[in-house]
């Protein structure tokens, strides 16, 4: 790196970065990196070493292992509720077609909406999280090394417990958000409890995962990394795990009474008995739109971190990104009833969640505003993940516009459970969170994988999704307006719907051609791409500055961090060659991490961090199988599970780090 | 400025028997140079604080349906066919449990300064935990032929609402019961304070809580509830 001030906006320095993109490329490991390595990387390499095999594969605990199981994991759920979708949209491609049966059809847009929402578009956040946040705060592991590890076996195991019940033929088939009565006493066989029962066992892994983020970005910090040099892409990952902290628990509790009434036929939603039906609906969506803003605030994140790195430049206004990206994560809890505009509720709650629903577009304007403007001060170098960018930013604006118009009651009242509710949330949910994840997967597979990927290829993949997705939801607005209802499995002939279908259904076969084409894309760069350098596209931030994949311990040497744009400023890559002999910085005597205080990130101390077990899988096991008694109906078998599950977290609590091994 | 931090962190890496509030106090004194708070908090104090914030806002949102329920009700709360709670029993145990804060305070005060008599102080708060437990089941004996949880939304409410935080006393117990026999192996010290304070943050939650639904459901049906 030759470039020592450090990046402001306007300044000549910005441009110098471009000019420089080929000279830091040609490394192929940075020399300050390769300079900490030759001093400490063999001692290291020896305390990080892994099991191979088998016994590796269950006990790790490596928080760059176990982030790309999640993008592995929630990758094949999105392609098993893209399938759901694809049959849904041939079915609907003709009037009158009998392709399914209604039965069948309610079961795939149920599983397709609640696989998308909670097994693919959260843990892919999750997934990019584990792997990311640590090496971009600069530390070597999450700060709960084993609960990563149980997340991810929950989540494994909830996905599996869910999809399992459509090979079964009892899949929830009440929609995604499952309305009572029609979720209880209207469905009397197991599928409501699937649904009801696997939500609550993913929550686990959710609210475990949130936990762990959000206090690994606050305590693990590289020093002088303080609050206004935290990355972006960070404070959309710690904004959306505690969103989750907060708006998990409705949800759990909405899912506990409805499996009690379905179950022990106790009375929450039951009218007749003193129960409310409405009760259900404020309580999912109390969670659910909160979480709309959990899946694309990070995704919002992975926009902040590729926009800067191909503008050149540092971000415009980030402590106004930051302001908005949190503030939305607060007024998203004041928002849920514009959901329930059409159920009858009184005209002082609509106008205040209106207006409130008018708010919460300030800022998300806010951050368009920067990214914008990033784009115009800066100078754009065009790449498959900033063509992912872009295709973001024009597909969300889309998104947000007909969102502000369902703020608007009466017109809520007239285009509600119509197809404009479908191609709204399709534009928020595909264009703000699955555009910017390609775009996030492109942008740091070099990282993730240490091979290059075609750029011809990832432009292709790139046009492709985004011709097929406009496609595919753009004439769903019109069709919806033409009052076409939304989770009907077929319709007549004669209402004008029927060329919009066909031009949605060829969308649709065009996206999975672009998904299948990028899946493509990936599996050439892993067998046969050119080797990645550490950082191949003269990025900012510090998870370039490891290895490409890193290491198992990330950082030989902890840095210093200067700036907010670390790569960038010269000092912080040299703080890595000056405290190559700093034991503090380096930690090759045991597996520890560094732990500093949250708002200055200055160093309190030096952490004992567990190493590979296989508690996790354990503890996993016997929640899955507690579960599937319940499902069963076998409470005292579940009741045993549980308690042994009890005893495994006692023999995993016996085992702390701090306690058995020595401090330095 | 830089080399103060380091010198003084360095020291306290360097103690490693520097307990936490040990740390805290030194900055208190200005012992160290530190300009922001809190001070020295581990991962462990944070997670357990989220682990609160998640439990919390869920018995926060159950309690809200209890009002909500209570005030969708045209007939009255409880509804005629059931009586009014029994409230002596649930005193009792919202007592002990809210006592048993003071042992569990000063054992984890003793631990810190690797004092014996944290144990007994501990077994005796964590002994605390269980008599309310018992004292719910024994309430719900004398509830349950007018009240039932599948009868009406009153009891589903009702039992679901002390079940789940009985429940959570359960585990609180179980946690305490870990710590305990720890030190039973281990000693009483330093090492285990990190782990009794973190139990005892949620012990104080269960207290809190048993307030809040002590006045919920057991006392919030005599106020107006029967007009």
């Amino acid at each position: 790196m030759t470039t020592t001030s450090p990046s402001r906006p306007g300044t000549e320095t910005l441009s110098t970065v471009a000019d420089d993109l080929d000279a830091t490329t040609r490394y192929d490991v940075l020399p300050e990196r390769g300079a900490a390595e030759a001093t400490v990387g063999a001692a290291l390499d020896e305390e990080w070493a892994e099991e191979p095999g088998l016994k590796g594969f269950i006990t790790t605990v490596n928080h760059k292992r176990i982030g790309r199981r999640y993008l592995v994991t929630a990758g094949i759920f999105f392609m098993f509720a893209g399938i759901n979708a694809l049959i849904m949209r041939t079915q609907l491609a003709h009037p009158n077609q009998s392709l399914i049966s209604p039965e069948e059809y309610d079961q795939l847009f149920t599983l397709h909406g609640t696989v998308m929402i909670f097994f693919f578009a959260t843990p892919m956040n999750s997934g990019f999280g584990n792997f990311f946040l640590p090496l971009m705060i600069g530390t070597r592991d999450m700060a709960y090394p084993r609960l990563n590890a149980l997340s991810y076996w929950i989540f494994l195991f909830a996905g599996i417990f869910m999809l399992s019940s459509e090979a079964l033929q009892w899949a929830p088939d009440a929609g995604w958000f499952a309305y009572v009565p029609l979720s209880n006493e209207y469905s009397p066989a197991l599928n409501l409890d699937f649904y009801a029962l696997g939500l609550l066992f993913l929550a686990v892994s959710s609210t475990i995962g949130a936990m762990n983020l959000v206090v690994t970005a606050l305590k693990m910090r590289a020093p002088g990394m303080s609050l206004n040099r935290v990355p972006l892409f960070v404070w959309g990952i710690v904004t959306q795990s505690l969103m989750l902290v907060f708006a998990l628990p409705p949800l759990d509790l909405a899912n506990l009474m409805l499996f009690l009434d379905r179950r022990l036929h106790m009375r929450f939603f039951d009218t007749a008995k003193g129960g409310d039906a409405v009760l259900w609906q404020h309580l999912f969506w109390l969670f659910g739109h909160p979480d709309v803003y959990i899946i694309v605030l990070p995704a919002m994140g992975i926009i902040s971190t590729i926009i800067p790195t191909f503008s050149r430049r540092s971000i415009i206004g980030y402590p106004y990104v930051v302001l908005a990206t949190v503030a939305t994560g607060i007024i998203s809890f004041g928002v849920w009833v514009h959901h329930m505009f059409a159920v009858g509720l009184s005209n002082v709650s609509l106008t205040f969640f209106s207006a409130a629903t008018l708010t919460i577009s300030v800022p998300a304007g806010i951050q368009m505003l920067a990214w914008i403007g990033t784009m115009w001060r800066g100078r754009v170098v065009l790449n498959p993940a900033m063509l992912y960018a872009m295709s973001f930013i024009i597909t969300f604006v889309v998104g947000g516009v007909t969102g502000v118009m369902f703020a608007v009651v009466p017109f809520d009242q007239q285009v509600t459970d119509s197809y404009f509710v479908v191609a709204h949330f399709h534009y928020v949910l595909f264009g703000g969170a699955v555009l910017p994840m390609l775009g996030g997967l492109f942008y740091w597979w070099p990282k993730m994988t240490g091979r290059m990927t075609s750029h011809a290829g990832g432009v292709i993949s790139c046009v492709l999704i985004f011709i097929g997705m406009n496609l595919t939801f753009f004439p769903m607005h019109i069709q919806g307006l033409l009052g076409m209802p939304r989770r009907i499995y077929t319709y007549p002939s004669g209402y004008g719907w029927g060329t919009y279908n066909l031009i949605e259904t060829i969308g649709a076969y065009l996206l999975a051609l672009g998904f299948l084409w990028t899946l493509f894309v990936f599996v050439q760069s892993l067998l046969s791409g050119p080797p990645a350098p550490d950082d191949p596209w003269g990025a900012n931030t510090l998870e370039w500055a490891t290895g490409s994949p890193p290491k198992p311990y990330n950082f030989p040497v902890i840095p210093t961090v200067h700036s907010l744009n670390p790569l960038w400023d010269g000092k912080t890559l040299q703080s890595m060659v000056d405290h190559r002999h700093d034991p503090q910085r380096t930690m090759t005597e045991h597996h520890q991490a560094l732990r500093t205080s949250e708002l200055d990130g200055r160093i309190e101390r030096v952490m004992s961090m567990p190493g590979e077990t296989s508690q996790p899988l354990l503890v996993a096991a016997f929640l899955t199988m507690t579960v599937c008694f319940l499902l069963a109906g076998i409470p005292i078998a579940a009741a045993v599970a549980f308690g042994i599950m009890g005893l495994v977290i006692g023999w995993w609590m016996w085992n702390r780090p701090e306690i058995d091994e020595p401090a330095p | 400025m830089s080399d103060v931090h380091a010198a003084t962190t360095r020291a306290r890496i360097g103690d490693r028997a520097t307990a936490q509030g040990e740390s805290e106090r030194a900055v208190r004194r200005g012992a160290w140079p530190v300009t922001e708070t809190p001070v020295g908090k581990t991962t462990g104090w944070w997670g357990m604080l989220l682990f609160i914030a998640t439990e919390a806002t869920m018995f926060a949102a159950f309690i809200a349906s209890y009002y909500y329920l209570r005030f969708a009700t045209a007939t009255g709360w409880p509804p005629p066919s059931d009586k009014l709670p029994h409230v002596l029993v649930p005193s009792i145990g919202t007592g002990v449990l809210v006592l048993s804060c003071v042992p569990m305070w000063l054992g984890v005060k003793a631990a810190r300064r690797g004092r014996m008599l944290a144990a007994p102080l501990v077994t005796l708060a964590m002994l605390a935990g269980v008599a309310f437990v018992v004292l719910q089941a024994i309430d719900y004996l004398q509830e349950y032929p007018s009240s039932t949880p599948s009868k009406d939304a009153y009891g589903s409410l009702l039992f679901t609402i002390t079940g789940l935080h009985a429940f959570h006393v359960a585990i609180g117990v179980f946690m305490l019961l870990l710590v305990l026999f720890s030190s039973l192996f281990r000693g009483v010290g330093k090492a285990q304070h990190g782990a009794a304070r973190v139990c005892a943050m949620y012990w104080y939650f269960l207290a809190v809580l048993a307030v809040a639904i002590y006045v919920t459901v057991y006392l919030s049906p005599y106020m107006g509830g029967r007009s």
